[in-house]
């Protein structure tokens, strides 16, 4: 008796929840590939090996976060990699070219990408615009408007933008002790956003916008008040993803991030965040995103050919669809025989 | 009163508003193109700039894989459901076909027939995501896109394929009056077959049925995974299809070159502009054709009047956004005209009312 009361109590919410599936995913993976690796002779199982990985899922874990509100909210935003860029080129153009203290840069950078979400939201929310088409005719703005920036003082012609800055290089590509900056950056933004969903009451009201958007109106919940925060968030978490970018790489790019335009909205979906909106959880956004980069640095360190690795990164993500399904279905079969 | 009513009702299109943007750019493009405004005669209109045959033959050419894919993306769309694996699907079409022509002696038609099949195979994986599995159509095509990708790049280990000169080449660059790419005249005519299928057959009627209201559509005995099955395969056939006819232009097969101009999302763009629902259950192939039509045409313009090209980017995302903007304050005139109406009705038959009492 006393048994089964813990095991309800602290491990069947534990086994039932969603991220506990994406987190199997994610350890049979890895086993996975340490036995591949061992076999061929390298090791996976390495501190530096997980370390590049979570190095590599940094910037993308901007736009997911962005992205996961956004969905939980019931919206999509698709101009996250070209306003991310944006951001990019104006932090190295205000750097690099007008020689302004690399804070003030940021700060630029991020107003701007604030004011084309608010645009975004603006579109959709006054205008009535399908999120879709408004954020497509948004990123086709947003890159329109990163060409001009970048040609701003070039005598008209568009190119990507050096800059040099201490500051800047150390929070891209420093590391306290053994810890890259970009981690920690990136474990206290997921963190902070997770509270914000999980135990505010903002996040229920994202929650509930998402889930039922017309009781939520009834409610008094101003559904367009929240799509501005979401949106402004989403295009502002954009900007310090391309800010990142620009830091590693000392130059503002015009491809920056230009594979990206998906992967937030991937990660947050593989990370269980219902695509109708009103469930979901930063947890599970971020066991998303390591599943996806896990996977593609695990298939380099075993040499499969990169091309391969495109052809089964959008095959994981059809898998971790089905067994999410799949176990969807029997926990609400079980509920139903309860 | 007959006449009046017509051209009320032909305003009150939400496509009227996109044709008659899309003749006024044109006529302006043809003005300021041609030269007439510095002293070329009147004739130069129809020979220089924007009408000029090479122009002209450029607009045309860029629209065909568009067109196609539009034929089957707009009844997807009008079904309730999205397709964003269409560029990819295009393109692993055309890498089976010119490896089919480049490695063995397979006569083209052949493998013309093959990759036919080859889509009717997409849309079957489509439709197996999303009815088997019951993934949101958004991201099982987000994920089959990534697979098909990454195929094409295998083959050929991202190299191009060039195709050896034959009649289906040949074909690709047939060019009637001198002016209009035969491929542009078979896009043209699916686009107006399917438009037939969608509005005079019963099979059209249950794909608006289905996009509008999916539980109606199945208390009332629809057969919605058929439909859906049906309309994802002819997708991935008309996909393909769009790629054939876009290889046969360019002689060339590669693996990322219809992916990186995006034509999936214009193409749906287009058709949301043109007054399909993004939720489904409205819409028809003419508006959105018109609608793409206005897309390309503005591009061209652009270019044609050497608009830096930055600029052109932004203000393609603007334009879009604009027509949309336009889209909206004319339903709100048209609420707002209901309303009144509603209200003069009201107020007629309230003193009835009250009398009854």
């Amino acid at each position: 008796m006393e048994k089964t009361s813990i095991y309800k109590k602290y491990i069947a919410p534990v086994i039932h929840h969603k991220v506990f599936t994406l987190f199997l995913i994610f350890v049979v993976m890895v086993i996975i590939f340490s036995i591949w690796s061992a076999l061929r002779g390298t090791s996976f199982l390495r501190f530096a090996v997980f370390r590049n990985i979570l190095n590599s899922l940094v910037v993308t874990s901007f736009l997911a976060i962005g992205a996961g509100f956004l969905l939980v909210g019931g919206k999509i935003d698709l101009s996250q990699a070209a306003v991310g860029a944006f951001g990019g080129v104006v932090l190295a153009a205000a750097i690099g070219r007008w020689g302004m203290p690399w804070y003030v840069g940021v700060i630029i950078a991020l107003a701007l990408c604030a004011v084309l979400g608010a645009i975004n939201a603006l579109m959709i929310t006054k205008f009535r615009i399908p999120f879709f088409i408004a954020t497509l005719a948004m990123t086709l703005m947003a890159q329109g408007l990163m060409y001009l920036f970048s040609s701003i003082g070039n005598n008209g012609v568009a190119s990507n933008i050096n800059f040099q800055d201490k500051t800047l290089r150390f929070i891209g590509t420093g590391t306290i002790g053994p810890i890259p900056v970009g981690i920690i950056i990136m474990v206290i933004f997921f963190v902070v956003y997770g509270i914000i969903l999980s135990k505010t009451s903002f996040g229920m009201k994202v929650k509930f916008v998402g889930g039922n958007p017309v009781a939520a109106g009834l409610a008094g919940i101003s559904a367009t008040a929240i799509a501005y925060i979401l949106f402004i968030n989403s295009a502002v978490l954009s900007g310090v993803a391309g800010i990142f970018t620009a830091a590693r790489l000392g130059q503002g790019s015009l491809m920056a991030l230009q594979t990206n335009q998906f992967t937030g909205i991937t990660a947050a979906v593989l990370g269980g965040i219902s695509f109708g909106g009103g469930v979901g959880g930063m947890a599970g956004v971020f066991v998303g995103l390591l599943i996806l980069n896990t996977f593609q640095i695990g298939m380099g360190a075993v040499g499969v050919n990169p091309f391969w690795v495109q052809v089964f990164t959008g095959a994981l993500l059809l898998i971790a669809l089905t067994v999410d399904f799949i176990t969807q279905k029997r926990s609400s079969a079980a509920q139903t025989t309860l | 009163m007959q006449k009046t009513s017509f051209l009320k009702l032909f305003l009150r299109e939400k496509s009227a508003i996109l044709l008659i943007t899309l003749i006024v750019l044109t006529v302006i493009t043809m003005v300021i193109s041609s030269g007439v405004l510095d002293g070329e005669p009147l004739s130069a209109l129809f020979t220089k700039g924007f009408m000029a045959k090479g122009n002209l033959i450029n607009i045309f050419n860029n629209l065909v894989l568009q067109t196609v894919m539009l034929a089957g993306i707009t009844l997807i769309l009008i079904g309730g459901n999205i397709d964003l694996s269409v560029a990819a699907q295009a393109t692993l079409g055309t890498m089976i076909f010119a490896w089919i022509l480049d490695k063995t002696p397979i006569p083209w038609p052949v493998s013309f027939i093959i990759c036919l099949v080859v889509g009717v195979i997409f849309g079957l994986v489509n439709t197996f995501l999303v009815n088997k599995l019951q993934f949101p159509s958004f991201i099982a095509t987000i994920g089959m896109a990534s697979v098909y990708t990454g195929l094409c790049n295998v083959m050929t280990k991202g190299y191009n394929i060039q195709l050896a000169a034959s009649a289906f080449t040949q074909f690709g660059r047939t060019n009637l009056f001198g002016f209009l790419p035969l491929t542009f005249i078979i896009a043209i005519a699916i686009l107006i077959i399917y438009q037939f299928v969608l509005s005079k057959t019963t099979f059209g009627r249950n794909v608006y049925m289905l996009g509008g209201n999916p539980v109606a559509a199945r208390l009332s005995g629809l057969n919605a995974d058929w439909i859906r099955m049906v309309l994802f395969i002819n997708n991935g056939v008309l996909a393909v299809l769009s790629g054939l006819l876009w290889t046969a232009q360019i002689r060339l097969a590669s693996p990322s070159a219809i992916i990186s101009f995006n034509p999936n999302l214009t193409v749906i763009a287009a058709a949301i502009l043109g007054g399909v629902s993004f939720m489904g259950g409205a819409g028809n192939l003419g508006g959105a054709f018109i609608a793409l039509m206005l897309l390309n045409v503005f591009e061209n313009m652009l270019t044609v009047l050497d608009v830096q090209p930055y600029w052109n980017v932004f203000a393609q995302g603007l334009l879009l956004a604009v027509a949309l903007m336009l889209d909206y304050f004319s339903a709100e005139r048209r609420r707002k005209a209901l309303l009144r109406i509603r209200q003069s009705n009201m107020a007629k038959r309230s003193p009835q009312t009250t009398e009854a009492v």
